[in-house]
């Protein structure tokens, strides 16, 4: 990258719980050469530019805040990529859950990922995605590999995914090859491998969509256009 | 008097507004006022399994992930009747406190802002990023997982690692030691540090301290029957308030100070009362942690069970008290007839430190006032996911 300027790189958080933010910190000391962050955490006072490269978005959009949709439209018009990150921001992920009545507003009841009000560019699913994650992430949209970004956007276009639909959709198919990548990858250990084959302790899963993403099978699903939106 | 308005705090945990008032550059009254959207977490677990409420509030904070784990954890097994073995103990408490230690790193990298002079900070913020690499290496071992430890679960560990894992923990741990020691002269160097930690020196002050543990947590060191919490918007009248998302906390209807100083009052010899003392007491506070990690890692026996046998989800109600890095946390749970949950009332430390925050700021110039924000380390995620409690 000598010679080429940064990459301006916007995060924010619309209302999710602060850990994608923490990975995205992470990842950072090994993508200061490339881009140039501009996090809450780093700075004093508000942005630092008007327009920027990329917007790392995260936590889920709460439907019944219109400040909170009218920000989400101002960051699309700042940045000419957004890009998703943790699954509350991609495919709702444990928001997918909340119904709302709770004091001091019970009237945030609606949570969406946030292709619900804009356009994504990208999606990266996980709670929270590893900082390695966001970092691959950079090298292949620096060098502009495609190939390698496809998975991340074809699911910018997917509003939920979990892994009853990695069961459902891979599993019951017999579809499943017996990897194991979806029992590495789950965040909070619900899928286990029995005899050769995921199964899925219901009451654990977050419907983050790591297992979905991260199995060989379903993530061509999705690639070649295995409808799920 | 005038007004001093910032729409968005930087540097602190989540979407937050502060309106200071001031008179000749002295804060009279401030205002800390919590925009984020209320996910409603104690709602979302009513009618669930236990084990889902356990994953689920976990995700309430990416910063003290595990401390909401384990009060969680705690609350169900008071309700149901059952303890971890020791094993299982340890590895909880060894979770916990390197999230205590994980969260610290966080809030000195916010408050790096303050406290250091520009030409050390990135210095200090590079120091900071590779222990905080470090020690969240060790969650991820231990934990399963750098943020939100799936291992944690009720009655102990979810899945044990290898012996192998310990020892290689064990062998690095004298160099998360040194990494810490240069981190910590450099946290403490005055020479390098600005006016504003001047003036947080001079400002000596104190409330009324809330701690239950030094380590880990007990619900039997406080009384959990005398915390009442109510809208932040009936607690301050003015007109900007009402947008605030928050609920507030009150120990026997005083208001207390929760966090690290409060722990070091409490469980240590601790005297200094100034502002810059929260610092202090959030530097000793990872230390000790650190050291605990290093003595809980040498007490696992490898040969002793991490997990009770036969877990019986059943009606009860529990309390889970645990120390957060910002604090006591407190959840309270009740189980109905097939052991799902039927209520979840959580009172998490900034919602005591809230109204702290704002009578601490007082007398302070705008920029010291600002900074007492920060650091109070305030969690804005977890304060907008609590219920009014009756």
């Amino acid at each position: 990258m000598i010679g080429m300027e940064k990459l301006k790189v916007l995060h924010v958080d619309i209302g999710g719980c602060e850990g994608c933010n923490v990975s995205i910190i992470r990842a950072y000391p090994k993508l200061m050469e490339g881009i140039e962050l501009d996090i809450s955490y780093l700075r004093d006072g508000g942005c630092k530019y008007d327009e920027y490269d990329v917007a790392l978005v995260t936590g889920g959009v709460c439907m019944n805040e219109p400040r909170v949709i009218e920000e989400l439209k101002g960051i699309r018009e700042k940045a000419k990529v957004i890009v998703a990150f943790g699954s509350c921001a991609a495919l709702g992920g444990i928001l997918r859950f909340c119904r709302g009545g709770q004091a001091p507003r019970p009237d945030h009841r609606n949570f969406q990922p946030i292709n619900s009000v804009i356009e994504v560019d990208y999606s990266i699913p996980g709670c929270p995605p590893t900082p390695q994650m966001l970092q691959s992430f950079f090298k292949y949209f620096m060098a502009g590999n495609e190939t390698r970004l496809r998975l991340f956007k074809v699911t910018a276009g997917v509003k939920k995914l979990s892994g009853f639909d990695l069961i459902d959709d891979v599993v019951l198919t017999g579809l499943c090859i017996g990897c194991g990548a979806c029992e590495l990858s789950c965040p909070t250990g619900a899928i286990k491998l029995i005899d050769k084959r995921p199964t899925l302790a219901q009451e654990r899963c977050i419907r983050c969509g790591t297992c979905y993403i991260r199995c060989p099978r379903a993530s061509q699903i999705i690639c070649l256009g295995g409808g799920k939106t | 008097m005038g007004e001093v308005r910032l729409d968005r705090v930087c540097r602190v945990a989540g979407e937050a507004k502060l309106i200071l008032y001031e008179e000749d550059g002295t804060v009279q009254d401030a205002l800390f006022i919590a925009t984020a959207p209320v996910r409603g977490f104690e709602k979302m677990v009513v009618g669930k399994n236990p084990l889902f409420a356990v994953e689920a509030v976990m995700r309430i904070c990416g910063l003290c992930h595990a401390s909401h784990g384990i009060a969680a954890v705690e609350a169900v097994e008071h309700a149901i009747g059952i303890a971890p073995p020791r094993n299982g103990l340890l590895m909880r408490e060894a979770l916990g406190l390197i999230n205590r230690a994980q969260s610290h790193a966080l809030q000195f990298l916010m408050m790096a802002g303050d406290l250091i002079r520009e030409e050390k900070r990135n210095e200090v913020l590079f120091k900071l990023m590779d222990f905080h690499a470090k020690v969240s290496d060790y969650l991820l071992k231990l934990g399963g997982a750098a943020t939100h430890p799936p291992n944690l679960t009720i009655g102990g560990m979810l899945r044990v690692p290898k012996w192998s894992v310990f020892n290689n923990l064990k062998a690095r741990f004298p160099d998360l030691m040194k990494s810490w020691e240069e981190l910590r002269e450099v946290l403490l160097d005055e020479d390098v540090q600005t006016e504003v930690a001047d003036e947080l020196r001079e400002a000596r002050r104190e409330m009324p301290y809330l701690a239950s543990s030094f380590f880990y947590g007990d619900r039997y060191n406080i009384r959990t029957d005398a915390v009442e919490t109510m809208p932040y918007y009936e607690f301050r009248k003015e007109e900007p308030a009402r947008e605030s998302t928050t609920l507030i906390a009150f120990y026997d209807g005083k208001k207390v100070e929760a966090g690290p100083r409060a722990r070091m009052k409490t469980y240590r010899e601790f005297r200094d009362s100034s502002l810059y003392g929260i610092h202090l007491a959030r530097v000793l506070d990872t230390e000790l942690a650190i050291l605990r990690l290093g003595e809980i890692l040498d007490e696992i026996d490898m040969n002793e069970a991490f997990r009770v046998k036969n877990i019986t989800f059943g009606p009860g109600r529990g309390v889970g008290v645990y120390e957060a890095p910002r604090g006591t946390l407190i959840h309270y749970l009740e189980l109905g007839e097939e052991g799902r949950v039927v209520s979840s009332r959580i009172v998490v430390p900034t919602m005591f430190n809230i109204p702290v925050m704002e009578e601490m700021a007082k007398g302070l110039s705008v920029k010291a006032a600002e900074a007492v924000m920060r650091l109070y380390d305030p969690c804005i995620p977890c304060t907008t996911h609590v219920v009014r409690m009756r």
